[in-house]
């Protein structure tokens, strides 16, 4: 067993226990808070000292969720953001990674780029963006297109150093024979490579689409009224309104809670490739 | 498209269906309206607006934002390109939002003006022209815990003795925002001072009685705004602030007004009482692209009736106090009791910049124990004086 | 391989990195021009900067929380990745919950630590509950409150340490374990001279992804404490965009920011790049 400390003495056991039960109580009694103030009502959430089992039960928080258009609308906006930036990044994440696994010099300037834009802070972006946006005429769109827009950008180096790994595993020997047979580049990274990469470009889709499900900074300064999920939690919560902030908060970890559950072990890999904030 | 599978393919297709889906029949006229409401206001906006709806064959779109946010899309539309028809801006921004907004006097009739008053009227007014529509006007008045204060200070010596007795139960929205002026000014308005004499001896006068409250104040006051500390009284751990008349709404629907929560008058000064003038004005953006519609929207609300049936669905205290006897006049008494002492701050061009002085100064004397005169710095001062401001006239509304 | 092949990499090179310079790097460098514009080229949108107290409070946390941050985040994910790591059994159910603060969505979390801190929040509920006094965990510009940023801040992304040095921690031969023990090391010799040396390019490449990272924190601090609650550069920027409508002067705390993350990100990149030069790792 490669790498697994065989630790039999007591002590030891007992601090991992204690750190194990910790783990697992610290990722589900949050949780479960957010679930019971998600469906107590308002006043029972205020009450001092807070109770810890509901007294009574009510829809409303949730309800409120869907019957306000704004809330809607902002569901919609988040998960087209989501897919079409996703889309943009993975594709542009694929052709760079590929140039950077072909190529020494397209390594170092990729990954030069990459480096420089994860330096960026949202705030030294973001401020000035809008205006930009603005002349491009999609600053706070209702569609959330300009938005996309700059998920995608961000989003580039998570995809590109995703699929890195699984296109630099691509023998050379099979691109070469595809090109004796006549294929162009092209068509040999679209027929070839692209299939070959399918798991590490499906899992780089799946991450940039969380990335931007998840974004906050640029969201909350570039759709100022054609707001996205993670915002509008945020005016929720800030506002006073427990109980649909509690129902939105649920609602919005669907997507990542899926997808980790789901795929779990595979992911690992993937995560500590192309983690940013 | 030889080059792409016959999955990618049909993707293709179903992408190009889609999109094509997106751009079909063409939807009713739109009307897109930012309101600074919360989400459930918005909802009961939505169903008010259902009459001009029907009426005129269009949809109107309400969406509830802040009246920064809401000033920053007026700013990016006037630039370029936007899609609002409709903002609401905060009485604070009106002199600074005039020149991203379209006039209309043409729009106003007589018995449309009668409906507010002149002072209400005066604050819309820059060089002579109206750029704004009452739509919401608001002025603070004290939240307190019945349960806890059974009898709320009514003047300046009670409302010190209250928090020597009971530290960390008042608070003041102190976060660097317009609000802390909102819940100083009386202050310094009853003392004899002005936003525009930072200098004077009423000026100083407020701010040392400030000083004075600062270490018996909630902690959070420092990061405190509107709607946290609102909160803050709800769960019990504030028992006095000062707040607009959407705070007792809030509490209201929580269940937690008039059981535990009522509203009283802003305690009395020196000078006597006062409470600053807030709240919502319409005005239609430059480059709205339905301003038609807009002005038709506008002149819509601009009726007795209207204006009523506003105040009813919207649950909104301003335009009309509550008749005696009924829940909501107990609820509102405060706010009932402060509408003749409802003075508007400076609708001046340099408002942000002299406010945003005077934040600072506000925050040096309460949280940084700075004396008053020295917290008047020189940028108060300055900021001051770059203003040309008018004094205005406190009175009846 | 050729010509063709070339010009098709040079695409691929040069579209992804002018969108992203375009979309990214161009604004900042727009924000960097207009933060020396204040009525025409000036300095004085820095000057009024220095002249706030609250400037220099988020600049002192924009080093103390981050640093606080990755701390704790190093010290728990290590706890972590040595805990899963030594059991016999992988356990499905320990590594979700572990994975589960990443998952969530940051806003999710933030809320929920909003809801458990705050005054009259589920913490104090449970210590007065218990017969204890209630503590003032986001007492604005106290040092507890910055403690409990930290853990926040930390709590996301803990995950992501544990992965990486669980990772490394499976590269540890078991011989190297195996001869430890017939030596006579107890449990903590054995983590001091087999596993953490073995762990260290696992570490250096963490705290080099994570470090960066950890300066650039904003939405913590908005949600939990406000803007005035503990500053930090990106929230007191966003305050002098948004409650005092000053743009200028908020892209020059944004700049200020910039120049910090460029300064220690790139030393920490030359760090990685001589350090894997002499480990002959790929960083």
């Amino acid at each position: 067993m490669n790498g697994r400390a065989r630790d039999d003495n007591g002590a030891g056991r007992t601090a991992r226990f204690a750190l194990e039960a910790f783990v697992i109580a610290a990722a589900v009694l949050p949780l479960y808070l957010l679930a019971k103030q998600s469906v107590s009502p308002e006043l029972e959430t205020f009450a001092w000292p807070p109770h810890w089992l509901p007294h009574r039960l009510t829809l409303d928080h949730f309800l409120s969720v869907f019957e306000v258009n704004e809330l809607r609308g902002a569901i919609l906006r988040s998960l087209a953001v989501a897919a079409i930036s996703a889309a943009i990044a993975t594709t542009l994440g694929a052709m760079l990674a590929h140039a950077m696994a072909r190529s020494a010099i397209a390594q170092r300037v990729g990954f030069s780029t990459v480096s420089g834009i994860r330096l960026l802070p949202m705030i030294a972006v973001a401020i000035p963006l809008g205006t930009i946006l603005a002349t491009l005429g999609v600053y706070d769109s209702p569609s959330g297109i300009g938005l996309a827009i700059v998920h995608a950008a961000i989003a580039i180096p998570t995809a590109a150093l995703t699929i890195y790994a699984s296109f630099a595993a691509i023998p050379l020997e099979i691109e070469e024979a595809a090109w004796i047979d006549g294929a162009s580049p092209l068509r040999i990274f679209l027929t070839i490579d692209l299939p070959m990469a399918r798991a590490a470009i499906a899992t780089a889709l799946i991450l940039c689409f969380i990335l931007s499900w998840d974004e906050f900074g640029f969201a909350l300064l570039v759709q100022q009224t054609n707001r996205t999920l993670p915002p509008l939690l945020y005016y929720y919560t800030v506002f006073g309104n427990v109980g649909p902030a509690s129902a939105l908060a649920l609602l919005m970890m669907i997507p990542a809670v899926i997808v980790v559950v789901a795929l779990g072990p595979s992911l690992r890999g993937a995560l500590t490739a192309g983690s940013s904030r | 498209m030889h080059l792409l599978g016959p999955s990618k393919r049909s993707l293709f297709l179903a992408l190009a269906v889609l999109l094509a889906g997106c751009r079909a029949t063409p939807a009713p006229e739109q009307l897109n309206i930012a309101l600074a409401v919360f989400p459930d206001e918005a909802a009961r906006y939505d169903r008010f607006v259902a009459d001009f709806e029907s009426q005129h064959h269009v949809h109107v779109n309400v969406l509830a934002q802040t009246y920064t946010d809401i000033l920053q899309a007026m700013r990016v539309q006037a630039a370029s390109r936007g899609s609002l028809d409709l903002v609401e801006l905060d009485l604070a921004m009106l002199g600074e939002a005039h020149e991203y907004a379209q006039p209309l006097d043409q729009i106003v009739s007589p018995s449309a003006r009668a409906l507010f008053s002149n002072e209400a009227w005066n604050a819309a007014t820059i060089d002579r022209r109206l750029y704004f529509i009452p739509h919401r006007l608001m002025w603070q008045a004290m939240i307190y815990n019945r349960v806890e204060v059974p009898n709320p200070p009514a003047t300046w010596d009670d409302l010190a003795r209250f928090a020597r007795e009971h530290p960390g139960r008042l608070a003041i929205k102190g976060a660097r925002y317009e609000g802390a002026v909102c819940d100083v000014m009386p202050f310094v308005w009853t003392a004899g001072g002005t936003e525009c004499e930072p200098n004077s001896p009423g000026s100083i006068r407020a701010l040392d009685f400030m000083r004075q409250l600062a270490p018996d104040l909630n902690d959070e006051s420092a990061v405190f705004r509107e709607m946290s500390v609102l909160e803050a009284q709800a769960r019990g751990s504030v028992w006095i602030h000062f707040n607009w008349p959407f705070a007792i709404a809030y509490l209201q629907s929580k269940g937690l007004a008039p059981y535990v929560n009522l509203s009283a008058p802003i305690p009395a000064g020196p000078d006597g009482r006062a409470t600053p003038l807030g709240g919502g004005y319409l005005a239609i953006p430059n480059s709205a692209p339905h301003a038609k519609l807009a002005a038709e929207f506008i002149q819509y609300l601009l009726t007795a009736d209207t204006q009523s049936k506003l105040s009813r669905d919207l649950g909104w205290y301003g335009t009309v106090p509550p008749p005696t006897g009924t829940e909501d006049a107990q609820l509102y008494s405060g706010y009932t009791a402060m509408r003749q002492f409802v003075r508007a701050r400076p609708t001046v061009d340099c408002y942000a910049d002299l406010s945003d002085q005077w934040r600072r100064a506000i925050r040096g004397v309460l949280f940084d124990d700075a004396a008053p005169a020295s917290a008047i710095a020189a940028s108060v001062l300055k900021a001051a004086d770059r203003c040309d401001c008018a004094e205005n006239a406190s009175g009846e509304l | 391989m050729n010509a063709a092949a070339k010009r098709l990499r040079l695409v691929f090179v040069v579209v992804p990195c002018v969108f992203m310079t375009a979309m990214l790097l161009l604004p900042a460098l727009n924000g960097l021009v207009l933060s020396f514009d204040r009525h025409g080229p000036s300095l004085g949108n820095y000057r009024i900067l220095l002249d706030d107290s609250m400037f220099w409070r988020a600049l002192a946390n924009n080093l103390l929380v981050p640093v606080g941050s990755v701390i704790v985040e190093f010290v728990l994910g290590l706890a972590l990745a040595l805990t899963l790591t030594a059991r016999r059994k992988p356990s499905a159910l320990i590594e979700t919950a572990a994975i589960l603060p990443f998952a969530i969505p940051e806003i999710v979390i933030l809320t929920l630590a909003r809801y458990i801190f705050m005054p009259r929040g589920y913490l104090n509920g449970t210590l007065v509950t218990a017969g204890m006094h209630a503590l003032p965990w986001l007492s604005p510009r106290s040092s507890l409150a910055m403690l409990t940023v930290i853990v926040v801040d930390a709590w996301h992304v803990t995950p992501i340490v544990m992965l990486m040095l669980m990772a490394g921690l499976q590269t540890i031969p078991a011989e190297l374990y195996e001869a430890a023990r017939l030596d006579g090391a107890g449990t903590l010799a054995t983590f001091r001279y087999v596993t953490l040396p073995m762990l260290r390019p696992a570490i250096v490449g963490a705290l080099i992804l994570r470090g960066v990272d950890a300066l650039r924190i904003f939405s913590t601090v908005l949600v939990l404490t406000g803007p005035e609650g503990v500053p930090v550069l990106s929230t007191y920027s966003y305050s002098l965009w948004d409650d005092a409508q000053k743009p200028h002067e908020a892209m020059a705390a944004s700049m200020i920011l910039a120049l910090l993350v460029t300064i220690i990100g790139s030393s920490r990149l030359l760090f990685a790049a001589r350090y894997s030069r002499a480990t002959g790792a790929m960083a």
